[in-house]
């Protein structure tokens, strides 16, 4: 180590003082290094190739197993895709906030001049933005290409749609992820009551639950509506623009948004 | 609350209990201005839990605390603006390499210019050490590496307060000397609260200390007090052929002297003598010991070393 430390070179009163981002401080600096991480990331770009290879891959060759139905690389695919998204929730997303708690580096960052909200509010935007683009918009736009190419009369305003609703399900996984790392010093919990979670949507598309509380249940896997005038699924419904909906995804969407609260009133209060 | 410009911390009853375990007792804890504060105690005796509470990381059970004046509740943003901290065991971005995690510390204090910022942090990667590798990985870093890194990135920003917590703890012996020096020299503008139980180092850099044990403060003041707080001055004396009866007969006399103990091997007696008046033993010790044809080998006043004070305080503390 040098003993001799050359701080007087430097003329600190010419520096630019970072702007207060009062609730928010910190977090510009955050999304912006963790955004450039990804981009330079191999492991984001080969995430985005293995969810293409799997759900579109496996829609292709459901498809072409069937004689070319494109009917059922319209149901495959919403199905490969949901499971995708949970399972990737589970073995990666999980540890955005419980894996920083536990080795340290949350409490390094926030020894800096980084509010509590900023820090948790980058998790969940860094994270959003990279399922967005990931697990949701790049999937889909292969899978309406495919399938138009397959001869469906997909509806382009209905893909949208329906890429809103799976949206909304990857939320869902996202901020339980959040939420669950703030209340749990380990991973432990976090993965089982996710893994509990994934296995509680999957189980009830096979048992008999009563059609009133099934949209309870609702993934994109196993969603089949409850409507007898549209016997498939809210997406395969919503490609084909019938643009169905029921409480399903809404509910899914709220409860989004109660485990985002959760997650900001427990991390508020979270010894490091 | 305003604490005076004297004291950088303040703190008032402050304490922290974890379920039954009560880390922290009403600490009440002044830490003066431009110091170079040494902040002692045995494992477990509520160093990291006061730094915690300092940074914001946990939350007072009772008690205040204002650094710079602000509250470390209500104002913790204001206080991280201006102060650096190292952690005990530091934890990066493992991804990151030395100096992007300079450049992004530094980010969140200042924003430009791009020139001023790369400078300053060539500036930090020169002074700890570290610019042959300043584009590596730090998950290949060693402990100590990790450690300078550690302190770099809490010096970035030239704060007015430094925290370190067991800062040399994982350094080998150059790395603590080399450590010793940066903290010596950044002190010159800049104050430094720094917990350690390596006594030694406390004793070099420090000029005032705090004790603290289970959750308690001992004692705390400049460093120079607390030596002289222990058995006041201590001789040593070292003679050839005395009458050890008739000497320790002689001196149990004075009433200056406070406490005699003496060992002896064959014609060679060492002797500790403590004094309660400096004057009258440099007036009178050396001319007794030498008397009735005592041969002095050696003759001097015991250096107190803190290792001493800090076991005393310690085990008077608490055991």
């Amino acid at each position: 180590m040098s003993s001799k430390p050359e701080n007087k070179i430097i003329n600190f009163n010419d520096f630019h003082p970072t702007k207060s981002g009062g609730r928010f401080q910190g977090l510009g600096n955050l999304l912006k290094t963790e955004i450039s991480r990804w981009r330079h990331s191999l492991a984001w770009w080969l995430q985005i190739a293995a969810v293409i290879l799997f759900c579109n891959g496996i829609t292709l060759m459901a498809s072409l197993g069937s004689g070319g139905d494109p009917g059922i690389g319209m149901m495959m695919f919403p199905l490969m895709a949901g499971f995708y998204v949970a399972l990737s929730a589970m073995t990666m997303i999980q540890g955005a906030v419980v894996k920083e708690k536990t080795e340290g580096t949350a409490a390094w960052v926030l020894s800096k001049p980084v509010t509590r909200v900023g820090f948790m509010t980058s998790k969940f935007i860094t994270n959003c933005i990279s399922m967005t683009i990931a697990l949701v918009f790049l999937p889909w736009i292969v899978a309406y290409f495919q399938l138009s190419l397959m001869g469906e009369a997909i509806d382009l305003i209905g893909t949208f749609l329906a890429m809103g609703i799976f949206w909304a399900y990857c939320m869902f996984w996202l901020t339980m992820a959040l939420m669950l790392g703030s209340i749990f010093k380990s991973r432990r919990p976090v993965m089982t009551i996710m893994f509990t979670v994934f296995f509680l949507f999957i189980a009830a598309g096979s048992m008999n639950i009563p059609q009133e509380i099934n949209f309870l249940f609702w993934w994109p896997g196993s969603g089949i509506t409850d409507d007898p005038l549209f016997p498939q699924s809210i997406i395969s419904n919503m490609l084909l623009g019938n643009y169905y909906v029921n409480w399903g995804p809404l509910i899914l969407g709220g409860c989004s948004v109660l485990f985002m609260a959760i997650a900001f009133l427990r991390f508020s209060k979270v010894e490091l | 609350m305003v604490t005076t410009n004297e004291f950088i911390i303040q703190t008032s009853g402050l304490s922290k209990i974890f379920g039954e375990s009560k880390a922290l007792v009403s600490l009440d804890l002044k830490v003066p201005r431009n110091s170079i504060f040494g902040f002692l105690g045995p494992n477990g005796a509520g160093k990291t839990t006061t730094m915690k509470l300092l940074l914001g990381h946990i939350q007072p059970t009772s008690g205040s605390a204002t650094i710079f004046g602000h509250d470390i509740v209500k104002e913790s943003i204001l206080i991280r603006q201006r102060i650096g901290f190292l952690p005990q065991e530091i934890r990066f971005y493992e991804y990151m390499t030395a100096r992007e995690i300079l450049n992004f510390t530094m980010r969140f204090y200042y924003s430009g210019p791009k020139n001023l910022i790369k400078q300053r942090v060539d500036e930090i990667l020169k002074l700890v050490g570290l610019e042959n590798i300043a584009d590596r990985p730090v998950k290949g870093f060693s402990g100590g590496e990790r450690q300078r890194l550690g302190l770099g990135q809490a010096e970035v920003n030239h704060p007015e307060l430094l925290i370190l917590d067991e800062p040399a703890a994982s350094l080998d012996p150059l790395g603590r000397r080399g450590l010793l020096k940066v903290m010596k020299n950044i002190s010159k503008d800049t104050t430094i609260f720094f917990s350690t139980h390596i006594l030694d180092d406390v004793q070099k850099i420090s000029d005032t200390v705090a004790v603290l044990n289970k959750g308690k403060l001992i004692t705390q003041g400049p460093i120079e007090e607390i030596l002289k707080g222990g058995e006041g001055t201590v001789y040593t004396v070292k003679l050839k052929g005395a009458d050890v009866d008739d000497l320790r007969s002689r001196l149990s006399a004075q009433s200056w002297i406070s406490n005699i103990i003496a060992e002896q091997v064959a014609d060679i007696s060492e002797w500790q003598i403590s004094v309660t008046d400096d004057g009258a033993a440099e007036d009178n010790l050396l001319g007794m010991v030498q008397a009735k044809g005592n041969k002095v080998l050696d003759y001097g006043e015991k250096k107190v070393e803190l290792e001493d004070i800090f076991i005393k305080l310690v085990k008077e503390g608490g055991e």
